[in-house]
């Protein structure tokens, strides 16, 4: 039988032909397509449920077997980082309700409707970022909703089906969304008032970092001298701690006292000083997610390891401001107008999703007016 | 009654229905080497090795049509390349009449190799995710490797969807 045959090559037209005309409609959206897919998924689930009574077992002696190990070194080291986060976390959320208290007075809280989903699928192939949850448009979750963990932004959500959604992950290589990077200042002394320290009732302010139990980058310590005419002499303790004690409250604590001075040392959270926007990309499983579009401010210093990276919001974008996104990693830099990459570590564990929850966030350019 | 009952079609589809369970519900969640195996590419490139190219090619469409309605994909995309795959299988099986059995693991391997490497040559045009070739030194060897070792399972299996008798070779009578 000949390679090369009129069959042959026909098939072969035929398999690309109707491939291409299937590709070119589905792109352009058809909705007998949409219907097809989901009057597909009704039948296919019948299947998936026996298919899962039989696989389960064997997924689970798969993973006992694989993941062990991994595990009981991933629990040991989990326990170890728990440890070390524990004091971090306190300075955290003297941070965070300090936060909602000043957004609560400014009126910016919004609480967002959630809708919280199980993972019940990866990624089909190899060349696809995306999870499959096991809630769908019945559940309120449509086309474009962002979707969290926990511990940050995971992605979004691509199609809806009725009881069933597929979410693109940020690892996506289709994935972006805009972002904007923060950092806590760096330590710095920063001298006010001419940086005298005479008895002449100026005053010396000096900013810098000293161990408080909390993480070096959450607290800083403001250490204000000021030198007094013996007759003004006045001093407060809000905590009516003695000398040298650090509140766990973050707040004023330390007074020392003598005829002529007042040394006060304030441990203040230090407000994230967000720098610039710019766009957050995946690139893949296999590299990390990055930022671009962003240019170095000569007023904020140079990008760096630890900045934080979060949703910028605006009015088009798909998901609400102040999502935990990550941190920087790694920053590239790059020639020309290009600016430097800052490659971006997750705060959401996208390998271990387990639950997670769809935003039923509506931009504002979506939100419909009664005009 | 019996000639309905044989038409491949109606073989395909159940078939298929649950090669995308098994995928689905097993493969999806096992990684050997961070690689999700291809069952239902395997399955084409298999049934490929007795139905030839033409209609190897017609099985690795109809699968992967199924498989894009399954998973969400644009449509078309993995009808081509499973399609591909069953093409170059069936193709390259015309190398020997009736070649041992082990090279009909090889042949089943590259077919297989031949879709997952379509795939992302496709989403290239189809998508603006670009080419994302980096993994695909680990990617192909994985499933060459995980579609030879399914093959003795699959190709009866194809064989069986194509409705096509096993080849005997008897002598001629005298």
């Amino acid at each position: 039988m000949p390679v090369y045959s009129v069959n042959r090559r026909r098939a072969i037209l035929l398999l690309i032909l109707s491939s291409v005309l299937l590709l070119t409609l589905d792109l352009r959206g058809n909705p007998l397509f949409d219907r097809a897919r989901t009057a597909f998924a009704r039948v296919l689930d019948p299947f998936e449920t026996a298919a899962n009574v039989v696989a389960t077992p064997i997924r689970n002696a798969w993973h006992g077997v694989i993941d062990y190990p991994d595990l009981k070194r991933e629990n040991e080291a989990l326990r170890d980082q728990l440890a070390a986060q524990r004091g971090a976390e306190l300075a955290a959320r003297a941070v965070v309700y300090d936060y909602l208290e000043l957004a609560a007075l400014n009126g910016l809280v919004v609480n967002y409707p959630r809708v919280t989903a199980r993972v019940v699928g990866g990624a089909p192939g190899n060349f696809e970022q995306t999870i499959e949850i096991d809630r769908g448009t019945a559940d309120g979750v449509r086309v474009g909703a962002t979707v969290i963990s926990p511990a940050g932004l995971v992605g979004k959500i691509t199609k809806a089906y009725t009881d069933r959604s597929v979410v693109r992950l940020i690892t996506d290589a289709e994935y972006a969304i805009e972002c904007k990077v923060s950092a806590v200042p760096e330590t710095a002394a920063v001298v006010i008032g001419g940086g005298s320290s005479e008895s002449d009732g100026s005053s010396t302010t000096t900013v810098g970092t000293t161990p408080s139990g909390a993480s070096r980058d959450d607290l800083a310590t403001t250490t204000t001298t000021t030198t007094l005419p013996q007759s003004t002499t006045s001093t407060t303790s809000p905590n009516g701690s003695g000398n040298g004690e650090v509140g766990a409250d973050g707040g004023t604590t330390t007074t020392g006292v003598d005829d002529t001075s007042t040394t006060t040392t304030t441990t203040t959270p230090l407000t994230p000083q967000e720098r610039e926007v710019g766009s957050c990309e995946g690139r893949g499983s296999d590299r990390l997610p990055a930022m671009r579009f962003v240019t170095e401010n000569p007023a904020f210093g140079p990008f760096g390891v630890g900045d934080i990276v979060t949703t910028a919001g605006g009015s088009t974008s798909l998901a609400p401001p102040g999502l935990i996104i990550g941190e920087v990693i790694n920053v590239v830099s790059r020639p020309g107008s290009a600016g430097p990459l800052l490659e971006i570590d997750l705060a959401a564990d996208l390998d271990h999703l387990n639950f997670v929850q769809v935003l039923r966030f509506t931009p504002l350019t979506e939100v419909p007016t009664d005009n | 009654m019996e000639n309905i009952l044989r038409r491949p079609i109606l073989r395909v589809i159940p078939v298929g229905l649950v090669m995308m369970a098994v995928q689905h519900e097993v493969f999806q969640n096992l990684h050997p080497f961070g690689v999700v195996v291809q069952m239902v590419l395997a399955l084409c490139a298999a049934a490929a090795i007795s139905g030839g190219a033409e209609r190897g090619a017609w099985i690795g469409f109809v699968l992967g049509v199924m498989y894009d309605l399954s998973f969400a994909a644009p449509l078309g995309q993995h009808g081509l390349a499973y399609g591909l795959a069953g093409f170059v299988a069936g193709l390259i099986s015309l190398v020997a009449v009736d070649p041992h059995w082990w090279l009909k693991l090889i042949f089943v391997a590259l077919g297989s190799t031949v879709g997952e490497l379509a795939l992302p040559v496709i989403k290239t045009f189809v998508s603006d995710s670009g080419w994302q070739g980096q993994r695909l030194g680990r990617i192909l060897p994985v499933i060459a490797v995980s579609s030879a070792v399914a093959a003795p399972l699959l190709m009866p299996l194809g064989r069986w969807c194509l409705a096509i008798r096993k080849k005997t070779w008897t002598m001629p009578k005298q």
